[in-house]
């Protein structure tokens, strides 16, 4: 399994839990582009949501997803370093297009946030992961 | 006392600073990290900081508690949370600690000062803490001890994060 979290509020968390799951890919945004965002820690994924409650749609919480090793393979990964997700952001910053930019090449982008490698980032941006994301392929639940 | 801050590094009009997430916008990195108020660039720690942090109880349920944090003679910072002794010492680039201004809309008396960031000397401890106690380390609670958040949220349009 491939275990992933997003921080979120606890309304949001359950509508995007049930079956099938409601993640979409073209709400959300952030260092990579337009795009659902995960990361490793669930730690890390409250720790933030914690402390901006008050823009969530419910309690902090996170979504956790475990998604299925196969399913998660047939996806194509972009994978960065740190000077390719530093640039990457650095650019989308200077079009002012970080909540639109999608690659069209890939299912996913998987980097270091904010550059620091030990803190790896997913962005989920096309149609296909989607459908993995919410489908049976990926266990949703809300911790 | 001052106390333990939890704010992303931006970048603003060509220089580094920090800012509380809860500013950002919804583009912005799901990201913090531990800062402390410092005297003057490069000079040290003041004596003590108070850290908060949450129990998480549950879905959607957290207990906020808060402990003081105390210098030790080799410039780190020790603390016990929940039983578990943690030392954090700053976040060194290049050998120099990461000490950046507040250069957000919001007020707490610490962002007067430069804001360095700390990080636990054992990289697993807080993760471990997570684990056997379900603790989180999480700075000030904005709503709580930060002034223009009411004002600032008004001016986003309450922007909603999911």
């Amino acid at each position: 399994m491939q275990t992933r979290f997003h921080g979120t509020g606890l309304n949001d968390a359950v509508a995007m839990a049930t079956s099938p799951g409601t993640i979409n890919v073209l709400l959300g945004a952030g260092e990579f582009g337009r795009g659902f965002y995960t990361q490793h820690s669930q730690r890390r994924a409250l720790q933030w949501a914690i402390r901006v409650k008050v823009k969530l749609n419910g309690s902090p919480c996170v979504l956790r997803l475990d998604i299925d090793d196969a399913a998660y393979a047939r996806l194509t990964v972009l994978a960065l370093d740190v000077r390719l997700g530093l640039n990457l952001t650095e650019i989308l910053g200077h079009w002012g297009v970080k909540a639109t930019f999608m690659t069209g090449c890939c299912d996913l982008i998987e980097g270091p946030i904010g550059g620091d490698i030990s803190r790896i980032q997913q962005k989920f941006e096309s149609d296909d992961a989607q459908v993995v994301l919410n489908g049976n392929d990926t266990q949703r639940t809300v911790n | 006392m001052y106390k333990v801050h939890f704010l992303t590094a931006v970048e603003k009009n060509g220089s580094q600073g920090w800012i509380a997430p809860v500013e950002l916008g919804v583009d912005q990195p799901q990201d913090g990290r531990l800062v402390i108020p410092v005297p003057v660039a490069h000079s040290g720690l003041f004596e003590s900081y108070c850290l908060e942090y949450a129990i998480h109880q549950g879905i959607g349920q957290f207990t906020a508690r808060s402990v003081a944090m105390d210098r030790q003679k080799d410039n780190s910072l020790k603390v016990t949370i929940e039983g578990q002794d943690v030392v954090f010492v700053q976040r060194r680039i290049d050998g120099q600690p990461l000490e950046l201004p507040y250069v957000g809309q919001l007020t707490h008396g610490d962002f007067a000062k430069l804001l360095c960031e700390i990080e636990p000397s054992d990289p697993t401890i807080l993760d471990d803490l997570y684990d056997k106690s379900q603790v989180i380390v999480a700075g000030c609670d904005p709503e709580i001890e930060y002034q223009g958040l009411g004002q600032l949220l008004a001016i986003q349009g309450h922007q909603r994060i999911s």
